[in-house]
């Protein structure tokens, strides 16, 4: 499996804000129809409401996950002051369901590039147990530490993750 | 300084000096009939071969046809003395090629001109008196001259050094200005004034445009030397000024280069070396930095035309490009190394990180293709399978129930009779 991590480390996702991995568990995010892979582009607009999400794998398992997306690259890829910006935190997904089940930690937030083409990323952690009340909530979106996140709640490494591109949309036409 | 100068053709020289602060004064002698000296309009108007629009020309076309025309021109102006030595008119003097540095022969006139002006916008303040300060001409591109376009390009290079100096007002602001901004520091100034040929400023020196190597200054001093050079003693800086820092060479040059802070001097150097000769060699080479030529011997460089010397394809170093002849003060030149070296590493590592995206998406696909292949061919596996449960199965249905129908149909014998 080593093979389906590669994009993520040559994308600088593991580096930047995840630690490397192996996966353990598969998932889709679906924007729509769209399926997102990693570094495919994603409209911002096509992004605007919270995604389809899919644990794959039989429901047998009990075990709970926790979904984090972050945009490393705010406010601009070439001057990340504000890495990283989180933009969404589901708690509480049962395994092989999706992330309605889960509980939502911090809103979801679409996309917002203003500067640059900006990665966002959603990194899935399997929970030792139920979160409890315990888990802080962050401050503010921005300079957000996923890494950091995960020791606080004792997630360890990430059981999957995957990231798309996104990019300001032109304006509209003028007439 | 530009009090020895004659200012001949003085002509474009007001226009041009919109933003400069040196008075026209400054300029350097009258324009000789070097091409380098007319402005972009002029030399469009002038020389129909040239005709195509300046500005979508490559870099390469417009040396060319610089040198077309200056080839004509030469031949007209074939009254004044050439001799390379002693030659108190202005004599084009054409010499070797100019040769451009090879990224900057790729960009267009266009693109080299808002680099120019960019550039400018931060080289303004920094000329001072001192001779005209090139930097601030030119407010629009026909008004530049052709000299100043290309020692700002970099393709002639300039010794930067004493940027304080005085003296090199001479630029030859040309008034035609080409002028390439040489900033003579040294007491050249009154050079130029001496022989018209101010032109060329170019020319002059001797200096060669290799300054890209100004590391070594003595490098290029003989380089340059070949043809009259004044026979100063070498300095490794040539007074004259010339930080020559161009703008685009500064893109084109990576780090490692613009660290090379030697190429400055260079350039200018070679002027000591000339005597009071002309100097003509214009030293246009590539390398983009200032071309050094300006740099004026203390004898008088007579008009030195253009000339041209081969060009040292050095490597290109981006050193700041002063105009106004050293009047930028140090810090202001710093300034402006440092901008343009930290838009370059921006820019490299965009384009970086660009690269990453692309391979990253074409990792992902790969894996994807991977991983679809084998889901297809395991789909396929399982069908044939299937298919071929089901024929059996099929086959074995029938077989039975046909036998047991047979008997069933059979007639038996019964009947009364």
């Amino acid at each position: 499996m080593s093979r389906s991590v590669e994009p993520l480390i040559v994308g600088g996702v593991i580096g930047d804000v995840l630690d490397m991995f192996t996966p353990a568990t598969e998932f889709t995010v679906h924007y729509g129809t769209k399926q997102v892979t990693n570094g495919c582009d994603i409209k911002p607009s096509a992004a605007a409401d919270k995604p389809h999400l899919q644990i794959l794998g039989p429901p047998l398992s009990s075990s709970l996950y926790t979904l984090v997306m972050v945009d490393p690259d705010a406010p601009n890829p070439s001057e990340p002051r504000l890495r990283e910006l989180l933009h969404w935190i589901v708690v509480d997904i049962p395994h092989g369901h999706d992330a309605t089940k889960g509980r939502e930690l911090v809103a979801y937030m679409g996309p917002r590039p203003t500067i640059g083409i900006h990665r966002y990323i959603l990194a899935l952690f399997k929970q030792e147990g139920a979160m409890g009340g315990g888990s802080q909530l962050p401050d503010g979106r921005a300079n957000f530490s996923t890494r950091q996140f995960a020791a606080q709640n004792r997630l360890g490494l990430p059981v999957a993750a995957v990231y798309f591109n996104s990019q300001k949309e032109p304006a509209m036409k003028k007439r | 300084m530009g009090s020895h100068l004659n200012f001949k053709n003085f002509v474009d020289a007001p226009s041009m000096e919109g933003n400069w602060s040196e008075p026209p004064g400054n300029f350097p002698l009258a324009r000789q009939s070097s091409i380098y000296s007319l402005t972009f309009d002029e030399l469009q108007n002038t020389f129909g071969g040239l005709g195509k629009d300046f500005g979508s020309m490559n870099m390469d076309e417009l040396l060319k046809n610089i040198s077309t025309a200056e080839e004509t021109q030469a031949m007209m102006t074939a009254s004044v003395p050439g001799g390379e030595d002693g030659v108190s008119g202005g004599n084009l003097k054409r010499q070797g090629s100019l040769t451009l540095p090879r990224t900057l022969s790729q960009k267009t006139v266009d693109e080299v001109w808002r680099d120019l002006m960019k550039e400018n916008d931060g080289a303004k303040d920094g000329s001072s008196g001192g001779g005209a300060n090139l930097p601030q001409r030119q407010q629009t591109f026909g008004e530049m001259t052709l000299e100043e376009f290309l020692v700002r390009a970099g393709v002639v290079r300039e010794g930067m050094q004493q940027i304080g100096v005085p003296n090199n007002s001479g630029f030859f602001g040309n008034n035609s200005g080409m002028a390439l901004g040489f900033q003579q520091t040294n007491g050249n100034n009154g050079f130029w004034s001496n022989n018209n040929s101010v032109l060329n400023q170019p020319s002059r020196s001797p200096l060669n445009t290799s300054g890209v190597k100004s590391s070594h200054l003595q490098q290029q001093k003989q380089q340059q030397q070949p043809q009259h050079q004044l026979q100063q003693p070498p300095e490794p800086l040539f007074p004259k000024q010339q930080t020559v820092a161009f703008a685009p060479s500064m893109h084109l040059m990576n780090t490692t280069q613009l660290a090379s802070p030697g190429a400055r001097s260079v350039v200018v150097i070679d002027d000591p070396s000339m005597n009071t000769k002309l100097v003509q060699s214009t030293g246009l080479q590539s390398g983009g930095m200032g071309i050094v030529g300006l740099g004026s011997p203390a004898s008088q460089i007579s008009s030195d035309v253009i000339s041209k010397n081969s060009v040292d394809t050095t490597s290109l170093s981006p050193v700041p490009y002063v105009f106004g002849r050293g009047r930028k003060c140090s810090v202001a030149l710093e300034k402006v190394v440092e901008r343009r070296q930290k838009r370059m590493i921006k820019n490299r590592e965009s384009a970086a990180r660009s690269r990453a995206r692309k391979q990253a998406y074409t990792l992902e696909l790969e894996v994807e293709v991977a991983k679809l292949k084998e889901m297809n061919r395991e789909l396929q596996r399982k069908q044939d399978e299937m298919m071929e449960l089901k024929k059996n199965q099929m086959l074995e249905t029938l077989k039975r129930p046909r036998g047991g129908k047979r008997q069933c149909l059979r007639r038996t014998l019964t009947g009364p009779w």
